[in-house]
């Protein structure tokens, strides 16, 4: 039968001197075989008959192939630029046909003993000759549709290297090779234009800015990139105006309600705070829940470094040290935000990957996804200058509804009538007996009612030539706190960018660097927790201005005086460098070597500083303490790459090959400082008369790895994408450390195929399914060993203590992924909706297994045989609503409906878990006792005795559905008018929490304030109400039941809400008026985030879900940006 | 390892070839790329204990620890019985003082979660230098039987206390998790017969000396068990075990009290609990990180230089029951009980621990945890359980004469001995954590506490007499029940 013969390159790339040796020969053959040809071309006879429209060449030479048996040589690349063809003939020669078919193609053929070889047309002298004479220099300008200049757009000649950048004023000069030449102008958030060379040259070409061109933004996949058309995998890219546009938190907060499947919950509303992040659900039962993050190809991590020995103040305790990646077995990190330094106006983009196709690259790292951050690069140009200032303010949000002094007494005395009992001193009822019942003070006002301020400055300068680029730039942040005192956090950052690529495009270097600092000064308790006592307490101060401590002469000092909170700061400053180097060379077209290499060191100083007149009566000296903490991490990561990519057939083959080497050392010292003669001087542990050691932290953590991925791409229209990764860390025991993994993802645009095409309203379609493993090693370093750290002196011995329970069996933890995924296109993209569904399942869990203390430890690192299993829907649709020549409306909203089950887990009923969980139940499903309402006769919460017995114990406690989130998203809109613009975001969560009773002991108490509707209680029997009675003291029925209540499945309240979270309204100057005032561009714009919350919850805030500890912040921010 | 890469390139393209060899050859050397050194701040366990050095400083680090948890359980159990009153307005300290405990107290910084969570904390590291040592055969004979002797001790100390505040207890005997976290409770009287046969082998194991850091070379400090502690507290535990056991309470009491070349009672109390006193059968020293000693817990949480806090540190006082339960005359309470005066109030503190942050420059204390008066009162009663009334009298006679108090003089039955007993117990030993257990073991503490929880303004509960368990420990081991009542 017949042959096409299929990629028969033969000559390989010899040098430049051997090919233009060849090129002359070529040409001297070619003119001689043409005349050939036309001989032997008209001795053929074959009658060829065809009918075709629009058809691929390929299908063409089949059908003459099928009827005269003549085999057609070729490759693929030289069919790649082969147009259309379109043919009626019946019964023609053989010779004849095919020269109409080659008529207009750039392409000739040879017959050849029943063969037809193809070939490129070959440029013969004369056509050289006439194409210099055909030159022409083209030249114009660019400008945007408001007319403003366009510097740095790029314009090349179709189909050549031939490629300039605009100057400032966006004019150009470029030399093409004729008059119908076509040059293509092409610019970064810009519809690409295409024109023959005549109709440019002096011309002025106006650029349209692109709208929802969601397929070609271009994504980052970590080690590779890719559009979003062609991507088998899932990954969200945000873009950095959006994280930009929320001044006051840090940029991962910042993607809370942008991106589906991500659910990000705050942890406090004090600067500086970490967040809780969960990148689809939880998939270890115990802990290691947090996904990889990678700045420019870095790795740096999620844990803080706020020391675990001294702690971080009302931040709480670090995760004992970052290089350890320990966090706390709740799944939830404290302390200071390891991205508290990172400048969000300093981002290009972040991109989120999340199924086995894009995270299965990253192995034992990608179990819960990958976040990527890069940050921003200069652009070919004039040189810019970018200034943006910002000033604002915050508030907390919401407030608790305590009672006031009369409704607080009422309570109290009722709570001692109820215990039959009467107030007295030695029982301490000081509110009743011996404080002003007439003074209120609201404490929420005192204590957390303070505006913070804010204020942001950011600058940078940028531009370059097309072969060099650079951004160097530089922000300063200033935020105060709500509390009372003398608290700010301020930040410095300056970051570097650096892109350079060699004339012949083969060699590119990127080099970036950022370096940021944040000094962070707290109160080392959250005043939230005081806002709840006695209403009718002292007041802070004396007449003389003294603190007051609520002294009577018969009982001494008897209030708690929350100021001195104000004394004792917890103070941090962190330095954060993160630099990354990036050389790539491209040895011969299509085979680049690259070359990675990164290097972070963070470094943290702690200062806990605590006077001696924190309580009444003459300062002891030993109360004056200074810890101090010094935390550092320095981590390198060098990467080699091969990447290798190659047209075979009409597929596009890309291979890529690599390795990592990565190293992290963690080193902390904490000591304290004692013996102060004055409270003033304990700022300087030089006037300290003692010091001692309060711990000392050392930890190394290697990785090593070697990763592939193989793609392939047939027209591209069918994708293939593989990924494997072997990884080793030396967080595991011997004989455990290496693990492989791997993911296998495909792609099919069926948009792209024939019976698409006639679906006018169908711009893209494409359905993708990808499956694979990841792993995690999200445990600390050195766990397998059985250690002993130094402990305290005795008998002047530094003495050792065993560090923890060792485990030197465990392994990986494997998460096997599973997604598909669709992606469609209506209306040219103007609607954009993209589905995917994901399951993960989680096997041989790696937990700090929760132990009883009686093991003399609370945890134990091991692997546990349950499997978990997330589940989900998500959902992003995006579309431009309205699109004028001035007005635009376009919206975005995602949704995600995850689904949490524990699949199995051999012995649980009998492990330490039996009551947490439950198989086939959320993993968010403890034991809990049932809730039965109140007794009318004795007015005290009753609970189900589910076996009868007529004890209430744990086996009557059942599995109930914890705190879990039904489904979750944001809803993003976006207006502009002419230069004026809106954006409104809003997130919702579906949800039930845990409601505020949590954070209240039981109504009654001395000092203890509680929410107005706690009123409703019981007082005599036969009353129907929602509070049981009040008791005055612990040990009583009422008390007893109010702890199982707490321990019920009353506990858990909905705690949905819709949260209008980030507005900003800007206008910009048209560029009229900026052209006259010489300047780029001038904006101005007002920003409100977290403004408006809708919810049914009782408490503070829905997300925090505590009374004691400080939401997250309303806050207003005005600004304006120049760009010179 | 290694990995095959299969050619599919040409063989001419040398570039690929090369590369491919150099990565091929980065990754050949993997399991040494992963290599790390043991961390420079820590030890491995092996090596802790294959030398006498460090095993000893593993067992050391015990007494750095344990060190808080007699003021913990002085303060506790002082404000739970009627020794204290408290001046703190949290709801721990008044749950404490008012016999109201609910398990949801039983977290945090609630001393009963502390004492519970420490206690098998040190348990465990005596179990592991107990394990550990059985298996090493770098550490010198004489130094393993000593330090293996200490652990003993130290493992019969701590369940003593956890006995007698929770009742029956988890017994953990080794470092196994997989054991030790689904224990159920192990019987009392169990628990007890593992307290006698630790402290029996203890006796057998430690030296008869005080040792330094040495654990052979003698040292007039006594901050290290000696068979003189092993016997002391062994007479303490067949006291607390009571009928049957009276003989041997007698007979290891009077092994130290007869060794009077090391231990004799103080005239002046005021020297009791100094370091190295004579009366000290085991002492805690308190170092700071210099290796300095400094001030007992005792004397900083309870000596008042103001009114008494409304936070926990420095907020108890002397209750009326017990001042009023000092005869007059008796030097305890001159001695022992300090005054705070504003001029208008005053209030008294246990001063038992004298020297502080604010008095003081340094500390002339160590915390005393084995004397030898309560070795006097051990053998009076044990005697007076067995009839012996003339030799009960004789030993009591000792401590009210020490106190400045004449001969006993009432009535002399044998309960109203083993009551005036009670009560010599209660005066000499008041705020050293022995009032509480006591009134369980006699079984008067619901009579008595029935009425002072009235008194203190509360109600009392008979379940109140054992410390809720921490409700996490309840969760996290199957096997665990909470006490009942709460």
């Amino acid at each position: 039968m017949y042959n096409i013969y299929l990629n028969k390159r033969v000559l390989l790339p010899l040098g430049s001197r051997i090919r233009k040796l060849l090129l002359i020969m070529k040409i001297t053959t070619l003119i001689l075989i043409t005349v050939i040809l036309h001989v032997s071309a008209n001795t053929m006879a074959q009658k060829v008959t065809l009918n075709k429209k629009n058809a691929q060449l390929v299908d063409v030479f089949n059908d003459i192939n099928a009827q005269t048996g003549y085999d057609f040589a070729f490759t693929t690349t030289t069919l790649k630029d082969a147009k259309p063809v379109t043919i009626n003939v019946r019964n023609e020669e053989l010779s004849e046909v095919l020269t109409q078919i080659f008529q207009g193609q750039n392409l000739e053929f040879t017959i050849e003993n029943k063969s037809v070889v193809i070939k490129p047309k070959e440029e013969t002298l004369i056509d050289k000759a006439r194409a210099y004479f055909a030159q022409i220099t083209v030249t114009g300008k660019v400008q945007d549709e408001l007319g403003q200049p366009l510097p740095g757009v790029t314009v090349r000649v179709k189909g050549t290297s031939n490629a300039f950048a605009t100057d400032s004023k966006g004019s150009f000069s470029i030399v093409a090779p004729d008059d119908k030449a076509i040059i293509q102008f092409t610019f970064i958030g810009y519809e690409s234009i295409e024109l023959p060379a005549r109709d440019v040259n002096g011309t002025t070409i106006t650029m349209k800015a692109s709208q929802t061109n969601l397929k070609e933004v271009v994504v980052n996949k970590g080690y590779y990139t890719t559009t979003q058309e062609l991507n088998t995998g899932n990954v969200t890219h945000i873009s950095g105006e959006d994280i930009a546009k929320q001044p006051g938190i840090d940029p991962i907060a910042a993607l809370e309600g942008r991106v589906p499947g991500l659910y990000i919950s705050q942890t406090s509303g004090i600067p500086g705070a970490n967040e809780t992040v969960l990148l689809r659900g939880r998939n270890s039962l115990r802990n290691g829940n947090d996904p990889l993050y990678i700045i420019d190809g870095v790795p740096v991590t999620s844990s803080s470094l706020t020391s675990g020995d001294i702690g971080g103040g009302a931040l709480g305790y670090g995760g004992g040290g970052a290089g350890s990646n320990i966090i706390g077995s709740n799944g939830s990190a404290t302390g200071m935000s390891p991205f508290s330094t990172l400048d969000p106006s300093n981002i290009e983009s972040i991109e989120i990957l999340k199924d086995a196709d894009a995270t299965a690259i990253y192995g034992s790292r990608g179990a819960n996804g990958v976040i990527l951050i890069t940050t921003k690069r200069g652009k070919p140009g004039k040189t810019l200058v970018d200034i943006n200032v910002l000033q604002g303010a915050s508030r907390i949000a919401s407030e608790l509804d305590l009672m006031n002094t009369q409704q607080y007494l009422a309570m109290r005395y009722q709570a001692l009538k109820n215990d039959g009992l009467t107030p007295s001193l030695d029982r301490g009822d000081y509110d009743l007996l011996l404080w002003d019942t007439n003074r209120y003070t609201d404490w929420q006002k005192v204590l957390i009612g303070r505006t913070a301020q804010y204020t942001n400055a950011v600058g940078s300068i940028s531009g370059g030539t097309a072969n060099t680029q650079f951004i160097i730039g530089g922000s300063y942040n200033r935020q105060t706190t709500v509390f009372p005192g003398n608290y700010v956090d301020k930040k410095g950052n300056a970051h570097f960018n650096l892109t350079h690529s060699s004339t012949d495009q083969k060699f590119h270097a990127n080099f970036s660097a950022q370096y940021g600092y944040d000094s962070n000064i707290i109160p080392q308790a959250d005043f939230t927790s005081f806002v709840t006592i006695a209403p009718n307490s002292p007041a802070l101060y004396n007449p003389d201005g003294t603190l007051n401590w609520g002294v009577y002469p018969s009982v001494g000092p008897t209030f708690n005086n929350p100021i001195t909170g104000t004394f004792q700061t917890a103070k941090s400053t962190t330095g954060n460098l993160n630099s990354h180097l990036m050389l790539s060379y491209q040895i011969f077209p299509g085979l680049v070597l690259k070359s990675s290499l990164g290097y972070t060191r963070s470094e943290m100083n702690q200062t806990n500083q605590q006077p001696a007149t924190v309580g009444y009566g003459p300062p002891d000296p030993n109360n004056r303490l200074n810890q101090l903490a010094t935390n550092s991490l320095n981590s390198w990561i060098f990467e080699p790459q091969i990447n290798y990519t190659k047209q075979i057939s009409k597929g596009n083959l890309d291979v890529l090959l690599g390795m990592t080497q990565e190293e992290n050392q963690y080193n902390s010292v904490a000591y304290t400082a004692v013996g102060f003669s004055s409270d003033a001087l304990i700022s300087n542990p030089a006037f300290a008369s003692n010091f001692y050691l309060s711990g000392a932290n050392y930890s190394q953590y290697r990785y090593a790895a070697i990763y592939g991925r193989v793609n392939y791409n047939w027209e591209e229209k069918y994708l293939f994408n593989l990924t494997a990764r072997r990884d080793g860390s030396s967080r595991f025991g011997p004989g455990n450390e290496f693990g492989n993994f791997g993911a296998i993802g495909a792609g099919w645009i069926f948009s792209k195929e024939k019976f698409a095409g006639n679906i006018s309203w169908l711009s893209f379609g494409k359905i993708r399914a990808s499956y694979g493993t990841s792993g995690n090693d999200q445990i600390g370093d050195y766990q397998f060993l059985s250690t002993y750290s130094s402990g305290g002196i005795y008998q002047g011995v530094s003495t050792l203590q065993p560090t923890a329970i060792s485990n030197p069996y465990y392994g990986w933890e494997v998460n096997k992924k599973l997604e598909g995924g669709l992606d469609l296109g209506f209306l040219k993209d103007r609607i954009y909706l993209t589905i995917d569904y994901f399951r993960n399942r989680s096997g041989n869990q790696l937990v700090g297994l929760t132990l009883p203390n009686v093991t003399g430890f609370n945890t134990v690192v091991a692997n546990l045989p349950a499997v978990v299993q997330n589940t989900g829907l998500e959902l992003q649709l995006n579309t431009t609503n309205i699109k004028t020549k001035s007005f635009s409306w376009s919206s975005s909203i995602n949704l995600t409906v995850p689904r949490n089950v524990l699949v199995s887990y051999p012995g649980l009923s009998s492990s330490i878990y039996a009551d947490f969980y439950s198989i086939g139940k959320p993993i968010y499903t403890p034991a809990v006792y049932h809730y039965t309402g109140i007794n009318p006769q004795t007015g005290v919460y009753t609970f189900q005795d589910v076996n009868g017995d007529g004890v209430l114990n744990n086996s009557d406690r059942q599995h109930v559905n914890g705190a879990l989130q039904k489904y979750f998203g944001g809803f993003d809109n976006s207006f502009s008018y002419k230069g004026l613009q809106l954006s409104v975001l809003f997130q919702f969560v579906k949800q039930t929490g845990i409601n505020y009773l949590n954070s209240f002991p039981f109504p009654g108490l001395f000092n203890q304030n509680q929410l107005v509707n706690v009123q409703k209680a019981w007082q005599n029997p036969g009353d129907i109400v929602t509070n049981q009675r009040y008791t005055s003291n612990g040990g009583t029925a009422a008390a007893n039941a109010y702890g199982l209540f707490e321990g019920s499945d009353a506990r858990y309240t909905d705690a949905s809400f819709i949260r209008l979270k980030n507005i900003q309204l800007s206008y910009r100057l048209p560029a009229s008026w900026t052209q006259k005032m010489h300047i780029q561009n001038f904006r101005v714009f007002l920003q409100g985030q977290n403004l408006l919350t809708i919810t049914k919850y009782e408490g503070l805030d829905p997300e925090t879900q505590s009374a004691s500890t400080l939401p997250p912040l309303r806050t207003i921010t005005a600004g304006l940006e120049l760009g010179l | 390892m290694t990995i095959k890469i299969k050619l599919i390139m040409k063989p001419n393209h040398i570039t690929y070839i090369v590369s491919l060899l150099i990565l091929a050859a980065g990754f050949s050397a993997c399991k040494k790329q992963i290599a790390i050194d043991p961390p420079n701040t820590k030890i491995v366990t092996t090596n802790v204990f294959n030398n006498d050095g460090t095993a000893t400083a593993a067992l050391l680090s015990i007494y750095t620890q344990i060190r808080s948890l007699p003021y913990v359980l002085h303060q506790a159990t002082g404000l739970s019985s009627d020794e204290l009153n408290t001046n703190a307005i949290d709801q721990i300290s008044k749950d404490l003082y008012l016999n109201s405990l609910s398990a949801n107290d039983a977290t945090n910084l609630f001393p009963s979660f502390q004492f519970w969570t420490s206690s098998y904390q040190y348990i465990y590291a005596a179990n592991a230098v107990l394990e550990n040592l059985q298996q090493s055969s770098g550490v010198s004979p004489k130094v393993k039987q000593q330090l293996i002797g200490e652990a003993q001790f130290i493992r019969a100390y701590l369940f003593f206390y956890l006995v007698n505040l929770y009742g029956d207890v988890p017994m953990a005997t080794t470092t196994d998790y997989k054991v030790n976290s689904v224990l159920q409770r192990t019987p009392k009287v169990q628990v007890y017969q593992q307290m006698v046969q630790d402290l029996t082998n203890a006796q057998s194991n430690l030296s008869s000396k005080y040792v330094d850091a040495t654990d052979t070379a003698s040292t007039s400090d006594r901050i290290r068990p000696t068979v003189w502690a092993a016997h002391a507290l062994l007479a303490r535990v067949y006291l607390f075990m009571g009928n049957g056991n009276y003989d041997k309470a007698e007979l290891e009491a009077k092994k130290v009290i007869d060794n009077a070349a090391l231990f004799s009672l103080p005239t002046d109390l005021n020297t009791v609990f100094k370091q190295n006193s004579s009366e000290a059968i085991w002492q805690i020293a308190q170092y700071d990180g210099s290796g300095n000693v400094t001030f007992t817990s005792d004397a900083t949480g309870f000596v008042l230089s103001a009114p008494p806090s409304v936070n926990t540190a420095k907020s108890s006082t002397i209750s009326t029951q017990l001042i009023n339960a000092f005869e007059s005359g008796d030097q305890r309470r001159v001695n022992w009980i300090g005054t705070y005066t504003n001029g208008i109030s005053s209030w008294n503190y246990p001063a038992k621990y004298k020297d502080n942050a604010i008095t003081a420059s340094s500390s002339s204390e160590y915390t005393t945890i084995l004397r030898l008066a309560e070795q006097y009162l051990i053998r009076a009663e044990a005697r007076a359980q067995q009839g012996n009334t003339t030799g009960a009298l004789a030993d009591l006679n000792v401590i009210r004469n020490r106190a400045g108090l004449p001969n006993y003089a009432g009535a002399m039955d044998q309960t109203s001995i083993i009551s005036a007993i009670s009560h010599e117990r209660q005066v000499e030993l008041f705020a050293e954590g022995d009032r509480w257990i006591n009134l369980k073991r006699t079984g008067s503490i619901d009579a008595v506490m029935g009425i002072v929880t009235a008194q203190k303004g509360g109600n009392w509960n008979s379940y109140q007499q054992l410390y809720p368990v921490p409700p996490s420990e309840v969760l996290n081991d199957p096997n665990l029940t909470q006490n009942p009542g709460y």
